[in-house]
C-alpha cells in the first residue's frame, strides 16, 4: 500500500483529502505545518508528499520542498504542490525548487487530484 | 557797448521774440500733453502713457502679472503631480485587495468545491438522484465562482502589468497561423470554415508584445467560432492599406457568419464583463472579458479597434501600428 502524505494547514481541507485517499487505498499520514511536514517526511517516509504552499509557522511550503529536494533520500520523491489563485510567480518558484506538479486548488476536484496521485506513483 | 546803442531796441525786440517762442512753445507743449492724457483709454492695467516715466511702469506691471501666472502654473504642476501619486497609490491599494481577497477565498472555495463533488460521487454516503441534481446546480454555481474569481485576476492582472509589456519583432503571420490551429478542434466541432487570408508578401515585422497579441486573436477567433452557428464561417483577413499611413500600422480583420450585434448593444460591447443577451443564449459560459481586454491590449499598443455588424455577421478590425505609439 502507497503511503501519502499530506501537508496543508486547513483542517478540513486535510481531512477531505485524507478520506479521498484513503478510499482510494492509500495510506495517509498527516502534517499541519511546514516544520511538522519536513519531520513527518523523514520519520513516516512516503510515497508521495501532497504540500500546500502557505504553511504557518517559519517553513512555508517552498522551504519544506527545499528540504526534501536537498535530502539525498527523498531527492526524486513525487511532491504535488497546491498553489494558490492567481499566484503564477507561485508555480515558477516551485517548478525551480523541483516540484513534481502542481494544481490550484479550487480549480479542481478531489477526483483530478486522485489522477495525479496515481499517474505520479506509477 | 555804445556801438551797439543804435540797435538796442532791435535787439530789445528780437530777445522778446525769442522768449515769447520759447513760453508759447512750452505752453503748448503742455496743453497737447493734457489733451492726449485725457483722450486716450486707461481702462487696461497697460495703458500707454507717452510720459517714458509711464511706460517704466507699465512694464513693470506686465512682468508683475506674468510672474503670477507663472507661479499658478507651477502651483497646478505640483497638483497634478499629487493628483498622479494618489492615483498610483490607488491602483497598487487595489491590486493588493484583488489578491487579498481571492487569496481568501481560496481555501473556503476549494473546501465547498471537493464537499460538493465528493457528495455528488456518492462518496460521503448515499445520495438519492434528487439530492443529486440539488447539488450538481450548487457545484454549478461554485465553478461559476471560481470562473469569475480567475477572471478578475487575469484582468487585474493585465491593468497592473500595463508597464510589464515587452516589445519584441513580431511576424504577424506567425500569431495568427499559431492560434488558427489551436483554436481548429472547437471550429472543427461546429463544422466551422476557419480560414486565414494573408497577403502574398509577408507583412514587415511589427513590434510588439507576442503573448498580449496572441491573447487578443485568441479573444477575436474564439468569439467568432462561439458565436458564429454551425457550418459557417469565419476569416482572417491581414491588410497592408495602412502601411503607408501615419502611423505606419498593420490591419487585421476577423469575420463571421454568426449572430450579429444588435445596435442597442454596441456601445457596451467593450465594457468590462458585458455580454449581449443573444450571445449568452448561444453560450452561457462567458466572462465577458475577451473584447474588454482585446481594446486594452491594442490601445496600449497606439492601435485602434472596431466593428462592423449586420444580420450577415461581424467583422472586428484592429490597427496595429508597426512601432507602438506608447499611450
Amino acid at each position: 500500500m502507497k503511503k501519502v502524505l499530506i501537508v496543508e494547514d486547513d483542517e478540513f481541507l486535510r481531512s477531505l483529502a485524507a478520506k479521498r485517499l484513503e478510499q482510494e487505498g492509500y495510506e495517509v499520514k498527516t502534517a499541519a505545518g511546514g516544520e511538522a511536514g519536513i519531520t513527518a517526511i523523514k520519520s513516516d517516509k512516503p510515497d508521495l508528499i501532497l504540500l500546500d504552499l502557505l504553511l504557518p509557522g517559519g517553513k512555508d511550503g517552498f522551504a519544506v520542498l527545499e528540504a526534501v529536494r536537498a535530502d539525498e533520500a527523498t531527492k526524486s520523491l513525487p511532491v504535488v504542490v497546491f498553489s494558490n489563485l492567481g499566484e503564477r510567480g507561485d508555480i515558477e518558484k516551485a517548478s525551480k525548487l523541483g516540484a513534481t506538479d502542481f494544481l490550484v486548488k479550487a480549480n479542481f476536484t478531489l477526483d483530478d487530484v486522485m489522477a495525479k496521485v496515481a499517474a505520479h506513483l506509477k | 557797448m555804445n556801438l551797439l546803442a543804435p540797435y538796442a531796441s532791435l535787439i530789445t525786440l528780437l530777445l522778446a521774440f525769442l522768449l515769447g517762442m520759447v513760453v508759447s512753445y512750452l505752453l503748448y507743449r503742455r496743453h497737447l500733453l493734457a489733451i492726449v492724457n485725457r483722450r486716450l483709454p486707461t481702462a487696461t492695467n497697460t495703458g500707454f502713457k507717452v510720459n517714458s516715466q509711464d511706460n517704466v511702469a507699465s512694464l513693470k506691471k506686465l512682468n508683475e502679472n506674468l510672474a503670477a501666472s507663472t507661479r499658478s502654473l507651477q502651483a497646478k504642476e505640483v497638483e497634478l503631480s499629487l493628483a498622479n501619486q494618489r492615483l498610483e497609490k490607488l491602483e497598487e491599494a487595489k491590486s493588493k485587495f484583488v489578491a487579498v481577497t481571492t487569496h481568501q477565498l481560496r481555501t473556503p472555495l476549494a473546501a465547498i468545491k471537493w464537499t460538493l463533488h465528493m457528495l455528488t460521487a456518492g462518496q460521503l454516503g448515499a445520495v438519492t438522484p434528487e439530492q443529486k441534481t440539488f447539488i450538481d446546480k450548487a457545484f454549478e454555481s461554485t465553478e461559476r465562482i471560481v470562473s469569475i474569481v480567475n477572471n478578475l485576476l487575469t484582468v487585474d492582472k493585465i491593468e497592473a502589468e500595463s508597464s510589464d509589456y515587452t516589445f519584441i519583432p513580431v511576424h504577424l503571420e506567425e500569431v495568427v497561423e499559431s492560434v488558427i490551429f489551436e483554436l481548429k478542434a472547437p471550429a472543427q466541432s461546429k463544422y466551422l470554415n476557419l480560414i486565414f487570408k494573408p497577403l502574398a508578401q509577408p507583412l514587415p515585422e511589427v513590434t510588439a508584445d507576442p503573448i498580449k497579441l496572441r491573447m487578443v486573436l485568441e479573444n477575436l477567433i474564439d468569439n467568432a467560432i462561439k458565436y458564429t452557428p454551425q457550418h459557417g464561417t469565419v476569416t482572417v483577413t491581414l491588410d497592408d492599406s495602412r502601411l503607408n499611413a501615419t502611423p505606419a500600422s498593420v490591419v487585421v480583420k476577423v469575420q463571421d457568419t454568426g449572430l450579429g450585434i444588435k445596435p442597442a448593444d454596441e456601445g457596451k460591447i467593450f465594457q468590462k464583463f458585458f455580454r449581449a443577451e443573444s450571445a449568452v443564449a448561444m453560450e452561457p459560459d462567458g466572462t465577458g472579458l475577451g473584447l474588454y481586454l482585446a481594446k486594452d491590449i491594442i490601445e496600449h499598443h497606439g492601435g485602434t479597434i472596431w466593428f462592423d455588424s449586420g444580420s450577415g455577421g461581424t467583422t472586428f478590425t484592429f490597427t496595429l501600428p508597426l512601432r507602438p505609439v506608447v499611450v
